[in-house]
């Protein structure tokens, strides 16, 4: 053991002594190692914050509507009255099938107005977002079609500033609605844009009853886990037994849309970390340069060193103690500069994606596995030469 | 230690080849050198002295022939077996000090210790003593740029004698050294053969040679004179 601690001491030694070259060597490392953490940090913690995001919606919907490709898009428009059908159809599976608009209304409160997005919504399922004020809306109101609404928490410092907006009553397209909830705004702005930040929901029989009776643009099936598929197939066979097997529909997963943008970050960043990759092998290719260089600056030390009785392996850990000590404080400085991008830059995009995990343990290992493989990998080719030269033509040097 | 002679070579030939170009350096060399004894080794360059020095310190092998280092057959050593030698068996000094530059007088002393796998402490105190024994006690924190060259040898001197060796070789260690301070160094060796060290030198010097108790005269690969002096 105290022959490994000298053969460290000797490496931090010799390479002191050459320190802008020994720094120059371990840009590379520093570099390489740096971008490789900052990549697999940060998209692992995009990952997850998209994940928990979503995660906080609770059951995504299944969305069922028109195939807009096919010849007489008119035929296969979806009914109000289909929904119920629907329902009946995927009575075994789940009770949550409701009729969606997307539609935008002049909305008002005293003399300020706007054009938020009005959807209809039910209170079978919970949405998992939390409430600012007030409760979400209820089966009561779906079923007794109540003139109420629950907002957006932008839309509600837009109308009622930092005031209590229950009570309250927003004029929309002409009806008059009072305020039961604001929703929290939900922490990934990226999310809340896709989801509408200035939305209103209110029960679809009253939207059916009293904003708009013209026909529903989609159905959405809230099914459980591992049920979506089965629940969109039977979807579309009821609507297809109303309008005929000519009608065509299409379903879109919102979970499978997670998923695919999940396999998308994940691509990328495999790309990414292939550059780092190269990175690092650049890196390992400058320090077996320099360790060359400095093997055969060092001929006549090895000369003398196996003249006093150093052996092969003796030489060769010399040699492969200096790279290992390059490539393992090179990747270390790396990894301080990477981890420190990687927070950095999370702690940005959260404003944008929702709360992220950053993996420490798994970027540590990383580069610390790196390290150690860019250092022994390309270490061995010169510390081997330097065991192999013949102690004669080393002395002569 | 065993009776055997220190050195003992039976028939060594050695030949460099350099592509297809073969060169014969010695010609079937049969030397034995018995414990105790002080011999140099001389001859004009070219004469092959420098390759059978290379040869007995272990720091190549003969093509063909054997060689027996204190009774042991080394002739067919590999590099690690070689190396091993050296560090138990063999001690050198060189005309150009052949120090390690950036350490000071102890650690380039203790230098085989630590190949011999010895603890620090113990390390220190063993090169402390050599050095002592040396007349270098207070020069231990010196680098060799900080000493003379009298000093130096002497450092490479301790530093041969560190692992207590069977063979202490030396190859021209006045080359370097002005008449006063080779005459100091020569005394070294003599004073060393005194107390039962067995001592090989090479040198091309006649003055130098005539310190050893006994002279081999090499002359184109071939032993022309063997003699005590």
């Amino acid at each position: 053991m105290h022959r490994i601690l000298a053969y460290l001491d000797e490496a931090v030694t010799s390479l002191w002594r050459n320190r802008v070259r020994s720094l120059l060597t371990m840009l590379g490392m520093i570099i390489g190692s740096a971008s490789i953490i900052t990549v697999f940090g940060i998209s692992r913690a995009t990952t997850s914050g998209i994940a928990s995001t979503f995660g906080s919606f609770g059951t995504f919907p299944v969305v069922v509507q028109a195939d807009p490709a096919q010849d007489y898009p008119s035929i296969a428009q979806i009914h109000y009255d289909d929904v119920r059908t629907v329902a009946r159809a995927l009575q075994g599976i789940t009770p949550w099938v409701i009729p969606e608009w997307n539609r935008t209304y002049l909305t008002t409160f005293g003399n300020k107005h706007d054009y938020p997005s009005v959807i209809a919504s039910s209170g079978f399922h919970d949405d998992g977002i939390a409430m600012q004020q007030g409760r979400k809306l209820t089966q009561e109101d779906v079923n007794s079609a109540a003139h109420v609404c629950v907002i957006t928490a932008d839309l509600g410092a837009e109308y009622f500033g930092t005031g209590n907006a229950l009570g309250n009553y927003l004029r929309i397209n002409g009806g008059r609605y009072r305020v039961v909830g604001v929703y929290s705004n939900i922490r990934g702005s990226f999310l809340n844009s896709l989801v509408g930040s200035s939305t209103v929901a209110i029960p679809y029989t009253t939207f059916h009853r009293d904003v708009d009776p013209s026909p529903p643009d989609y159905i959405l099936i809230y099914a459980p886990s591992g049920t979506e598929e089965t629940a969109g197939k039977l979807a579309i066979a009821a609507l297809q037994r109303i309008h005929g097997p000519g009608a065509k529909y299409v379903t879109q997963n919102t979970a499978d849309l997670l998923k695919s943008f999940e396999n998308v970050l994940n691509i990328v960043g495999v790309g990414l970390a292939a550059i780092g990759g190269v990175a690092l092998v650049v890196a390992g290719i400058g320090i077996m340069n320099i360790m060359l260089v400095s093997v055969t600056e060092r001929t006549r030390e090895i000369g003398i060193r196996k003249a006093g009785g150093a052996s092969r392996n003796d030489i060769a850990l010399q040699f492969l103690m200096e790279s290992g000590v390059l490539a393992l404080v090179g990747g270390g400085i790396g990894m301080a500069i990477g981890v420190l991008v990687t927070v950095g830059g999370a702690s940005l995009l959260s404003q944008q994606l929702g709360e992220m995990i950053i993996p420490y343990a798994f970027i540590v290992s990383l580069a610390v596995g790196f390290s150690i493989v860019v250092g022994v990998l390309f270490g061995t080719y010169p510390a081997l030469r330097a065991a192999r030269l013949a102690p004669i033509a080393a002395l002569r040097a | 230690m065993s009776d055997a002679p220190v050195v003992a070579l039976r028939g060594i030939v050695k030949v460099y080849s350099t592509g297809p170009l073969e060169l014969e350096v010695l010609h079937g060399i049969d030397l034995t050198i018995e414990r105790g004894e002080y011999v140099a080794i001389m001859g004009p360059s070219g004469s092959g002295k420098s390759t059978l020095m290379n040869l007995i310190g272990c720091l190549d092998r003969p093509t063909r022939g054997e060689y027996l280092l204190d009774g042991i057959d080394v002739s067919g050593l590999d590099d690690n077996a070689l190396a091993e030698i050296r560090l138990h068996k063999l001690g050198f000094v060189f005309q150009g000090f052949n120090l390690l530059g950036r350490a000071d007088a102890l650690s380039n002393v203790a230098l085989p210790l630590f190949y011999a796998g010895m603890a620090p402490g113990q390390r220190k105190a063993r090169a402390t003593a050599v050095l002592a024994e040396l007349g270098l006690a207070d020069r231990a924190g010196h680098k060799p740029s900080q000493l003379s060259g009298g000093q130096q040898q002497r450092v490479a001197i301790a530093r041969a004698l560190v692992n207590d060796p069977a063979l202490l070789l030396a190859d021209e260690p006045t080359g370097n050294l002005d008449s006063a301070t080779s005459e100091e160094l020569l005394q070294v060796f003599r004073n060393l053969n005194a107390v039962g060290r067995t001592v090989v030198m090479v040198t091309h010097d006649e003055s130098v040679a005539s310190h050893a108790r006994r002279i081999v005269r090499l002359r184109d690969g071939y032993i022309v004179a063997d003699a005590p002096r």
